[in-house]
């Protein structure tokens, strides 16, 4: 789930010219998920445009809008409108809006959100960040609990000498140190060898961004 | 000279720290340099301390050096990448430093640029093992160097933390990659230093390190209030109640600390004398052990 949040409604218009007509399109996806790029999401944009009398000439949730195929599709269907569109306002990740840039190079893109985190869910609308897509994954070596992502510090080898009361991070006290819970649960699971080794620093270079994946390629 | 050199011919050390300034001016700096110059062995320059950003500890430390006063050079994992750490630690040799403390550093959400990235593209064990491959002749890839470096590395401890553990973990693994000697963060009474020295001799790592205990010169109540806050500093009661009840709190600061370093002598390497921007009070804490 790619977390996002709603940019202020200043900065959307402000990429907006009183004279375009705009297209506004959601994600059915994760977006829907926040509460941040769904159907009530696009339907409250588009009403705020329209009162700033400016032209909507559609609007439409994609299933999801970071599918290239699914977007030609839908463009396809929706071509009256999309011809008239001079602006296209995503309300999607920036995976969402790249696609849809891709796919519509003669329209003016504006982001509607920001991209935040990979949220695993927790509840309804509550999401943590627990993964930062590394490309190196250590959790067989940390009890499933990530240092790379649930340390501020991102530190690979025990906790730094800030933890508080033996439980929380220094850096945001509302956290849990990440090493803490790493090492509480490696004791529960008799796996405190792990703490032995030195984790080496990891391979940035080995997936340097952009990255691509090809299922034919990679397998 | 480094400091497992100096513990050839002195059983005890005593270090203190300068915060480089917050521009180019080292008038200040100087001065306090010269004070302290007769009156211990090594100053540690810290590295953008608190993650405010300041005059360079690798450029301090070198005028430190020209002035007579051996430097501690502070490198933090927060602010370079890999490149970047090998390249000063090779610039520090190069300067003649001989000493450099190795930390992760504080993170910049709480300093004065909190939108900086943070790096930590190391964390500070694994710097260590770096900066001890430097002193073999290598880099982290394992090139050969053209001219190694000769450092005697330091690494930082908090004996306060509990559970123990949660140090301990982190500080073998420090004296595995090559940390020769241990600053501790401050501790305000010995039970600490007695736990981190008792946990070192079980497990047969005493001998290994030395440990220099940090002590902290607190000039008021005021002080107290702000320490509290900073992370890693935990307090006791009894001390603050003194301080508090006193009609002259530097004083009763001055009085703490030197009974505080005399408390712990016997069972540790040295001290590192804080005494944030009163630098100048530290013979005076001296000449009360």
């Amino acid at each position: 789930m790619i977390v996002t949040e709603q940019k202020h409604i200043d900065e959307i218009l402000r990429y907006i010219k009183t004279d375009d007509s705009v297209f506004i399109i959601g994600c059915a996806q994760c977006a829907t998920s926040c509460g941040t790029g769904g159907e009530k999401q696009v339907e409250e944009l588009k009403n705020i445009i329209i009162e700033k009398k400016i032209d909507v000439a559609g609007q439409i949730i994609l299933d999801p809008p970071c599918d290239e195929r699914i977007a030609k599709i839908e463009f396809k269907k929706n071509s009256a409108a999309v011809d008239k569109t001079t602006a296209v306002i995503v309300l999607a990740c920036g995976a969402g809006v790249s696609v849809v840039a891709d796919v519509l190079p003669a329209k003016k893109i504006v982001a509607g959100l920001n991209g935040i985190f990979l949220g695993s869910l927790k509840r309804l609308g509550v999401y943590n960040e627990y993964c930062s897509l590394c490309g190196s994954c250590v959790l067989s070596k940390t009890a499933g609990i990530c240092p790379v992502t649930r340390c501020a510090k991102g530190l690979l080898n025990g906790p730094c000498g800030g933890v508080i009361d033996g439980k929380y991070c220094e850096v945001n006290p509302q956290n849990d140190c990440a090493w803490a819970l790493i090492i509480k649960r490696l004791k529960e699971l008799n796996q405190t060898g792990n703490l032995k080794e030195i984790l080496k620093p990891k391979d940035f270079g080995k997936y340097a961004r952009p990255n691509r994946f090809n299922k034919k390629v990679n397998s | 000279m480094k400091l497992n050199e100096l513990y050839k011919t002195k059983k005890f050390i005593i270090t203190a720290e300068i915060f480089p300034p917050k521009g180019t001016n080292t008038e200040n700096l100087l001065k306090k340099a010269a004070i302290l110059k007769n009156h211990i062995d090594a100053v540690n320059v810290t590295d953008n301390q608190r993650s405010c950003m300041r005059l360079g500890a690798l450029g301090v430390s070198k005028v430190l050096l020209d002035n007579g006063i051996e430097p501690i050079y502070q490198i933090t994992c927060r602010d370079r990448n890999r490149l970047a750490l090998q390249s000063d630690l090779l610039t520090a040799s190069v300067l003649n430093i001989k000493n450099v403390l190795i930390l992760s550093g504080d993170h910049p959400k709480n300093g004065d640029h909190p939108d900086a990235k943070p790096v930590y593209d190391l964390d500070s064990i694994q710097l260590i093992q770096a900066a001890s491959g430097l002193n073999n002749g290598k880099d982290m890839s394992g090139n050969i160097l053209d001219g190694r470096t000769d450092f005697c590395i330091g690494a930082v401890v908090n004996p306060t933390v509990e559970p123990i553990e949660l140090q301990m973990i982190p500080m073998e693994k420090k004296i595995e990659a090559g940390a020769k000697f241990f600053q501790t963060q401050v501790a305000f009474d010995i039970k600490p230093f007695e736990n981190l020295i008792n946990y070192l001799e079980k497990n047969g790592l005493r001998n290994k390190v030395k440990i220099i205990g940090g002590m902290f010169l607190l000039k008021s109540l005021k002080m107290i209030d702000f320490m509290k806050k900073i992370p890693g500093v935990s307090i006791p009661d009894a001390v603050v109640e003194r301080i508090s009840k006193s009609d002259n709190q530097l004083n009763e600061g001055i009085k703490i600390c030197a009974e505080s370093i005399k408390t712990i002598k016997d069972i540790l390497d040295g001290v590192h004398i804080m005494a944030i921007n009163s630098e100048e009070l530290i013979p005076d804490i001296l000449s009360k052990i």
